[in-house]
């Protein structure tokens, strides 16, 4: 002790060795605290992932209520007014498959100018896992596990929490709705809605795509929906002038299948470019 | 001289020492011991959302029955809430348009309160009124007192009332702890009133006693009327789909008969989004796509607040139903729920008729009996 302290010390004065417990008690404090400090295990580093949502009809930005030509015969025209779905299991894989969020919801309704159009909407998922990641993947719509819930289990700041998301004849989420108008060759006008939501009525979408997750960095990542493979991919084409609404129904039904193969095409309709 | 200018002075410091002083308005000897209060959702109904910074209280929604009742609340003292907002007719007034001080009639119709606190969706900026203009419950009450056509007031003014008010300071004091008359505010009137609005909850229907207790309270003719409504979902071949259900959407365990939403339900032509006479919902969003837009409505108690739609057009539920039946108007955003909607155009008189006894099914017949809604005064 009289060595760190030197003739400074004076073991008989009280002040003294109030002061001297005083530094010992500091100093002891300070090593606890960096020892405490070092035992502690380092949080992982992580980083932000941005999927940036976009439509586009014949590769033009989709505005929301404007009229696009359809390039065929009947109908000649078609506008969106409603664009907007569930995703689930978003998940990307690095050294092993990460779940990223359970659950978001996209709307692109607002996309009502080119510019916004342009922007697309886009969702942040946030504390992933650093690493070089070669694929995402993600549910269009909901899981069987969240249809088993019902919006009462949520809170209105989830989306799952809102009445209009659910269905309640049919148990469900409603996971994707398409609404617009189509011009006929005729020139009359009808519209058309596709809402799916039926328990296990969801499209696997899976990307081969590279991206890198930094600490603390936000990596982006956009994906475009195609809107004239949702209505006229020849594999598998919606017959908008007679098979025009659907809300889903009983399994097996007409409006069951149709919502089906909306919820299809509409997975189907996203692509990386 | 002296003695005079002595005497003047001693009555001057008297008055001086009468006037009111910044101590009489010290609320500090008065009691803030304020009794928590929990909403008790009705059966079918989730937990109620509260804003965390307006926690209810017993006392608090006392304050707001009272300021919700007291024509105190306009200028000219004739007007209060309640002269819209009539418990009898599930809180609207009958009228097409609402009527202010000295019978000037507002742009739009009154809307229900019942059920009110689950309008919210939290995080949106558009929920109350049927243009969405307020985010929350607690916006709402401070736009009527300045209204010209509500109740003509200014909110300085109101709060000076208050503040001198017999009773009222006393009551902010018990609600909301303020120390001094001075902390009365519009936003903490508003935010009592809105406490007391999120007790108006009512779910004691013929509906949900059917949905809830083992006896069939709905009539035949209400029991066709409701699987028209639901349509496909009522899983009956020979029913047809009048797809009322997409919009006025329910579960057992959120049964609001609303999904909150905005819409436009075909109501008047417009050749462009501009065409709308009202704009609703876009004049408050600033979106014109959203123009002619309205709040879809809860149908709960839909038999007590004719008349109908956001001016009141319509005065009673057959009309409402013969609109809908006839799929509207057009214009560029109109809900594709109607226009797809082709079963829907061919409901026969006595089918209209059956959905008409249906939505009277939705009427709580307790509603008046609620003594702790009524007028306090």
């Amino acid at each position: 002790m009289s060595l760190f302290f030197g003739k400074k010390i004076n073991y008989h004065h009280s002040i003294t060795n109030k002061y001297i417990t005083m530094k010992l008690s500091f100093l002891m404090l300070l090593t606890a605290v960096l020892l405490f400090n070092s035992c502690k295990p380092e949080k992982p580093a992580t980083g932000n992932l941005k999927i940036i949502f976009k439509a586009e009809y014949n590769n033009n930005p989709l505005v929301m209520y404007d009229t696009n030509a359809t390039n065929l015969t009947d109908p000649t025209q078609i506008s969106i007014s409603k664009l907007e779905f569930f995703l689930s299991e978003i998940q990307a894989t690095a050294t092993q498959v990460t779940t990223l969020k359970e659950v978001d919801y996209i709307s692109l309704n607002g996309t009502t100018t080119k510019a916004l159009a342009e922007e697309g909407t886009s969702i942040l998922l946030t504390a992933i896992p650093i690493g070089s990641y070669h694929d995402l993947g993600f549910k269009v719509g909901v899981t069987k596990a969240i249809d088993n819930t019902v919006p009462s289990d949520y809170p209105s700041t989830s989306p799952l929490g809102i009445n209009g998301n659910y269905w309640s004849s049919w148990n469900s989420y409603i996971s994707s709705r398409i609404e617009g108008n189509i011009t006929k060759a005729d020139q009359t006008t009808s519209s058309f809605l596709y809402h799916a939501g039926v328990e296990g009525m969801f499209q696997q979408c899976q990307f081969n795509t590279s991206f890198e997750i930094s600490a603390d960095q936000t990596a982006t990542v956009v994906i475009t929906i195609q809107a004239e493979d949702f209505f006229f991919d020849s594999n598998n084409p919606i017959d908008v002038i007679n098979d025009n609404s659907t809300h889903s129904g009983a399994v097996g039904s007409a409006g069951f299948l149709l919502a089906q193969k909306s919820i299809k095409n509409l997975g189907k309709a996203m692509i990386i470019k | 001289m002296k003695k005079t200018s002595i005497i003047a002075l001693g009555i001057a410091l008297s008055i001086w020492a009468c006037k009111e002083t910044p101590l009489s308005n010290n609320l500090e000897h008065i009691a803030y011991a304020p009794s928590s209060y929990t909403v008790v959702p009705p059966t079918g109904f989730p937990a109620m959302e509260i804003p965390a910074d307006n926690p209810m209280t017993v006392e608090g929604i006392s304050l707001g029955r009272h300021l919700f009742y007291d024509p105190i609340m306009s200028g000219d003292s004739t007007i209060s809430c309640s002269s819209c907002h009539q418990l009898d007719k599930a809180f609207t007034d009958g009228l097409a348009k609402a009527e202010g001080v000295n019978h000037r009639v507002g742009r739009r119709s009154t809307m229900s309160l019942i059920n009110i606190g689950y309008s919210w969706i939290k995080n949106r900026d558009k929920n109350f009124m049927w243009d969405g203009r307020f985010a929350r419950l607690e916006d709402q009450p401070i736009a009527p007192v300045e209204d010209p056509n509500e109740m003509d007031f200014n909110w300085p003014d109101l709060v000076k009332r208050l503040q001198k008010h017999p009773e009222y300071p006393r009551m902010f004091r018990e609600a909301f702890g303020i120390s001094d008359t001075r902390e009365i505010t519009k936003y903490l009137a508003s935010k009592a009133i809105a406490q007391f609005e999120r007790t108006l909850n009512s779910a004691n229907s013929k509906y949900d006693r059917d949905r809830w207790v083992a006896f069939d309270y709905m009539t035949q003719q209400q029991k066709r009327g409701f699987d028209l409504f639901l349509g496909d979902a009522a899983n009956n071949p020979i029913t047809k789909d009048a797809e009322c259900v997409h919009c006025h959407s329910f579960s057992d365990t959120k049964a609001l008969f609303a999904r909150n939403n905005f819409s436009n339900n075909g109501l008047d032509s417009a050749a462009s989004f501009n065409d709308f006479v009202d704009k609703g919902y876009g004049e408050a969003t600033g979106d014109y796509t959203q123009n002619g837009l309205f709040k879809e409505v809860t149908l709960r108690n839909i038999a007590l607040t004719a008349p109908y739609m956001h001016d009141g057009r319509f005065a009673t539920l057959r009309e409402v139903v013969d609109h809908y039946a006839s799929g509207g108007h057009a214009s560029p955003n109109v809900a594709p729920e109607l226009t797809t909607a082709t079963e829907l155009r061919t409901l026969t008189n006595s089918e209209k008729d059956d959905l008409v006894a249906f939505l009277h099914a939705l009427t709580d017949t307790t509603l008046t009996q609620h003594e702790e809604w009524k007028s306090p005064f």
